[in-house]
């Protein structure tokens, strides 16, 4: 693709770096569409590549268990982000998976699962931590410059978790307030103090908005995000503990309207267990999937926060985005994976993987 | 496009040729396992309020009752699911482990501050989770603090009331929660049966839940309980980091644990049609036990002991052993998937 197709498409807002990849087939020369961590049960550790029907294409050990994995816009490599404490993000070729990159986090900081391009394609972004004092960091990196890292910037918080890039180029961060540290695994450190947001940080780092839920609901842990139309934000929360399905799970936010939580049926609110595992914005913005693995459900809402439904899919978890505007692709931890159609209901099962999917999936898709 | 077909749900459920017997499982785990677990807990706490209610002369009856909770606490640790996570309660009853020592830093605070208001019914639960609990209890008991509590209208003293009132309002809300009719959390087991449960798809869903519990119990033991108190080698043993050390506690907390996962696992045992692998695991119960009982020093020292340690080398070894085997394999025997993003996301 040429890059002045490239700057048109994110000047319409169709590219979305990060768990969706807007490129034209005839730009590739691999038929790789799918992209997600994935795990054997011996805790072997891979990012795996798949064609849009779930045959696989390959399968790339990786050192620790990665996150989320993200497309570079250049059609032709993937990143594999470590979820923490992991200090690595693996980089990969699509079309055989080779190992062409490492990208280390720095001295005293580790990597939170989740990375973006900035529309350019000349920085990529990582949510860090920075364990030392326990703050958020987004780690800036020089893409042509072997990933250079180039500065750094304060999150706006604690616990950065998902991010994402707006074409507009502000970065949109959701803090999910949990301290951990690094000798002490994966353990919250500050249970009685979460203050979990979600910001919004100009071109070089700078706080231009910050929201949050109501005060009473705190230990909802704002974790996962993904754009919608009109610049609003779809948010999917982990409740810490047992909120008997009263705990806000899922909202939207808007740097000038703040944040509106939206409610789950009642028959699904204890069912969800407190806890959503990813969120995916269809291809054209317009509705949103939400993943409740613990429930063992996928929900779904129109952009303007009117709810469409649910889905039973055992583990599911991984969310990407599929070709046509209603459609999302849904990968479990049993290694099942589906085309799902939020408009009609309709779901086609695709190929099942002899591995598990972990928690994100990503896709690569013709624009609109 | 929204529900699932009820009769759909029935025929996974009914297709299942494990699905019957979970069932079976489940209710009699609740009801003689979960709930009497929980009532002896209450019976406990009830003592112990009393006791702590009466003044705090009798130091002898106050460590007797706090040793009865402790015991009971241990019975029902490994379930870490309902109404013992709702509202933190799990760490408000026992904050360990205390990583940071906020208990002893925020306890001292609290004393020196003298504040009664704070142990008010109104306030008290709001207060920080490590100041609420079992290990604030421990600590006033055990040291040098119980010559404080004596004293005629002794702080300490209504502190220790206030943590007795509170875990006693715990433990009976605990069993309310899982005991009422309507709403309650044994109601939703129950209720799997018809469909109706607001909680679980299926009785699969409650079993593997039961096997999680076992499962994080047994790593609870080896990674909290063994290896953080036997740090990388003998020279680098953390005696303090025993669970319950100032009350000697920490081997007999184990055994508790120990004995209610072997329970669960009695229980569990009839579903499993693989004898060989039953009974592995039953030998595997068998070694950890003796292993644990040939501990004959308590633990915080042990682990710093050149002629104690190995014996605490061995019963770690012999739960690592357990785990393993119930982790990688009882799953499969029984015909359940333990779900990889549910277990363990981020």
């Amino acid at each position: 693709m040429q890059r002045r197709d490239f700057l048109k498409l994110a000047a319409l807002g169709l590219l979305a770096p990060g768990t969706t990849l807007t490129l034209p087939a005839r730009a590739l020369s691999h038929d790789v569409r799918l992209l997600s961590a994935a795990s054997d049960g011996d805790g072997h550790h891979f990012v795996i590549g798949l064609t849009a029907d779930g045959e696989p294409r390959f399968r790339t050990p990786l050192p620790t268990r990665a996150h989320a994995v993200v497309a570079h816009p250049d059609g032709r490599h993937a990143l594999a982000v470590s979820r923490r404490p992991g200090r690595v993000i693996t980089v990969v070729a699509l079309d055989d998976g080779r190992v062409t990159h490492s990208i280390e986090a720095p001295e005293g900081r580790h990597f939170y699962g989740h990375a973006v391009f900035s529309p350019d394609r000349k920085r990529l972004f990582a949510t860090e931590n920075a364990f030392g004092d326990g703050g958020g960091r987004i780690g800036v990196y020089a893409v042509d410059d072997g990933y250079r890292r180039l500065s750094e910037w304060d999150s706006g918080g604690i616990g950065p978790h998902e991010l994402l890039m707006r074409p507009d180029n502000t970065l949109v961060v959701a803090n999910g307030g949990l301290r951990t540290h690094p000798d002490e695994g994966r353990r919250t450190l500050n249970p009685d103090h979460i203050e979990p947001s979600i910001v919004w940080l100009d071109a070089s780092g700078n706080l231009l908005a910050r929201h949050q839920t109501a005060p009473e609901w705190r230990r909802s842990s704002i974790r996962h995000i993904a754009a919608l139309r009109g610049g609003h934000i779809a948010i999917a929360m982990q409740f810490q503990g047992d909120s008997r399905g009263e705990a806000p799970l899922v909202a939207i936010a808007h740097p000038r309207d703040g944040l509106r939580t939206l409610n789950v049926p009642d028959a699904l609110q204890r069912r969800l267990r407190d806890y959503c595992g990813s969120v995916t914005a269809a291809r054209d913005g317009g509705s949103f999937a939400v993943s409740a693995p613990r429930g063992n459900r996928i929900l779904f809402w129109r952009a303007d926060g009117e709810y469409l439904g649910a889905t039973r899919v055992e583990d599911g978890c991984g969310l990407a985005a599929g070709a046509t505007a209603g459609e999302f692709l849904i990968s479990d931890g049993l290694g099942g994976l589906r085309r799902h159609d939020a408009l009609t209901g309709t779901q086609t099962p695709l190929s099942p993987s002899a591995l598990r999917f972990d928690n994100h999936l990503s896709s690569i898709v013709p624009p609109l | 496009m929204t529900r699932i077909p009820a009769l759909l749900l029935l025929m996974a459920f009914t297709t299942s040729p494990f699905a019957a017997d979970h069932q079976a499982i489940n209710l009699s785990v609740t009801d003689e396992l979960i709930i009497p677990g929980y009532r002896h807990l209450a019976q406990a706490t009830a003592a112990f309020e009393t006791a702590t209610a009466s003044g705090c002369a009798d130091l002898d009856t106050l460590r007797a009752r706090f040793h009865d909770v402790s015991d009971a606490w241990n019975e029902v640790e490994m379930w870490r699911f309902g109404p013992i996570e709702y509202l933190d309660r799990r760490g408000r009853f026992w904050f360990w482990p205390d990583k940071h020592g906020r208990m002893d830093r925020q306890l001292r605070q609290l004393l020196r501050a003298g504040d009664r208001e704070i142990l008010g019914d109104a306030h008290f639960y709001e207060t920080s989770a490590a100041l609420q609990g079992m290990p604030a209890a421990e600590r006033l008991l055990f040291t040098a603090l119980s010559d404080d509590l004596t004293a005629a209208d002794a702080y300490a003293c209504a502190y220790l009331r206030a943590i007795g009132h509170n875990l006693h309002d715990m433990a009976t809300r605990i069993v309310a929660d899982w005991t009422d009719p309507d709403r309650g959390e044994r109601r939703m087991v129950e209720a799997i049966a018809d469909g109706g449960s607001e909680l679980y798809d299926s009785a699969d869903e409650y079993t593997a839940q039961l096997l999680k519990s076992l499962h994080t119990q047994l790593l609870a033991i080896r990674d909290l309980k063994f290896d953080r108190p036997l740090g990388e080698d003998l020279d680098h043993a953390r005696p303090h980091r025993a669970e319950f050390w100032r009350s000697t506690r920490a081997l007999r907390n184990i055994r508790h644990n120990l004995h209610a996962v072997r329970a669960l696992y009695d229980a569990i045992r009839p579903a499993i049609t693989d004898a060989t692998l039953a009974e592995a695991i039953q030998a595997d119960f068998e070694h950890a036990e003796a292993a644990l009982a040939a501990i004959d020093t308590p633990l915080s020292e042990a682990v710093a002991d050149p002629a104690h340690r190995p014996q605490v080398e061995a019963a770690r070894a012999a739960i690592d052993t357990l785990a393993e085997r119930v982790g990688k394999e009882l799953p499969a025997a029984l015909g359940l998937a333990l779900g990889f993003n549910s277990l363990d996301g981020d």
